[in-house]
């Protein structure tokens, strides 16, 4: 084994997840390889320097009011999805409404009224669909300059 | 693959949040936004950055959830979600930030000693010159006590890539921390 093959095996030894073999053959290496020794006790006292310590926490205040942010902005993106829903119905209404003698003209073949209503059902969609975006990365942007 | 096999009151508040409730997926996230924050400010070295992502993770995780695989841990999930927005912010940075920030308490008291302090500030200044992937992964292990398994299913690699990544991670920061090696 060189010395090499045997750098890996040393964290595996510190977090103990060597098979039987692996740490017979590491052992073996070690026993005549004073530069591993060196690096595993290396290893060993970098672990020992992290054992207890943790990384700085923000007290509970902080998330119960984090949360309440969050919250918001949940509540509020079912909001703009109701909004865009209800658009697009009113949209649709507005459409056939506007067309609804044209499209009960029987002298227009079935096929062309049809598509011609597809066609508008689709734009209504797109235009409820973009002016959900337009919204949704406005609020985004207004929101993240009142963050700052 | 989960080891660590999801609690059945979170997985009760996951199935209670998936189909649209905000108070259980509010006791989720006082159950996960702290971790996702620690790692998240470890990684970005910056608070409010990492407040932001903490945040962008949850109202992703809430509008992704009904595509949850039920019965896995949220953890690793969650994480995956905060990963991915905090490796976009760090490619669009053009500096690094200086230092990692601990606790102040050690082993739960407060120790002031100056050798301690002066370990603890040589540590976060050699942790924050890593490259991400190595602090993530000292992060996950040394700092949230994560399995192998559960880093694996945090980064979405092999268990044999969390051994030798895990490895070069430990070393480059024991060469940053060169002058405690012989100590
Ligand atoms: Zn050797």
């Amino acid at each position: 084994m060189t010395c090499e093959e045997t750098g890996v095996l040393l964290s595996g030894l510190l977090d103990g997840r060597l098979s039987d073999e692996q740490a017979a053959a590491l052992n073996a290496h070690l026993d005549g390889c004073p530069h591993c020794r060196r690096e595993l006790e290396q290893l060993r006292r970098l672990e020992g320097i992290m054992k207890g310590l943790s990384l700085s926490q923000l007290p509970d205040q902080v998330w119960d009011e984090h949360w309440r942010q969050v919250y918001n902005r949940l509540e509020r993106n079912a909001g703009y999805i109701l909004a865009g829903a209800g658009a697009t119905v009113l949209l649709c209404y507005a459409l056939y409404a506007a067309c609804r003698e044209w499209l009960q003209d029987a002298g227009i073949p079935l096929a062309v009224r049809a598509g011609c209503a597809l066609l508008a059902l689709g734009m209504a969609v797109l235009t409820a669909s973009t002016v959900r975006e337009k919204l949704l990365t406005f609020r985004h942007d207004r929101y993240k300059e009142i963050q700052r | 693959m989960s080891v660590e096999d999801s609690s059945p009151r979170e997985q009760e508040l996951i199935r209670a949040a998936s189909s649209g409730h905000k108070d259980a997926f509010g006791d989720l996230y006082r159950m996960y936004a702290p971790r996702i924050f620690s790692i998240a400010s470890g990684l970005l070295l910056d608070r409010d950055e990492a407040l932001d992502v903490t945040q962008e993770t949850f109202i992703r995780a809430w509008r992704a959830l009904p595509r949850f695989h039920q019965g896995s841990p949220l953890f690793p999930w969650l994480y995956t979600i905060a990963r991915n927005r905090c490796m976009s912010r760090l490619a669009r940075r053009s500096r690094d930030r200086e230092c990692v920030e601990f606790d102040d308490r050690v082993g739960g008291e407060t120790d002031h000693s100056t050798r301690t302090v002066e370990i603890r500030r040589d540590l976060a200044r050699a942790l924050a010159e890593l490259k991400p992937e190595h602090r993530e992964i000292i992060l996950l292990r040394h700092f949230q006590d994560l399995s192998y398994e559960e880093i694996a299913g945090s980064l979405g690699c092999p268990v044999g890539t969390v051994m030798s990544r895990l490895h070069h991670a430990r070393k480059a920061l024991a060469a940053g921390m060169a002058p405690w090696k012989e100590d």
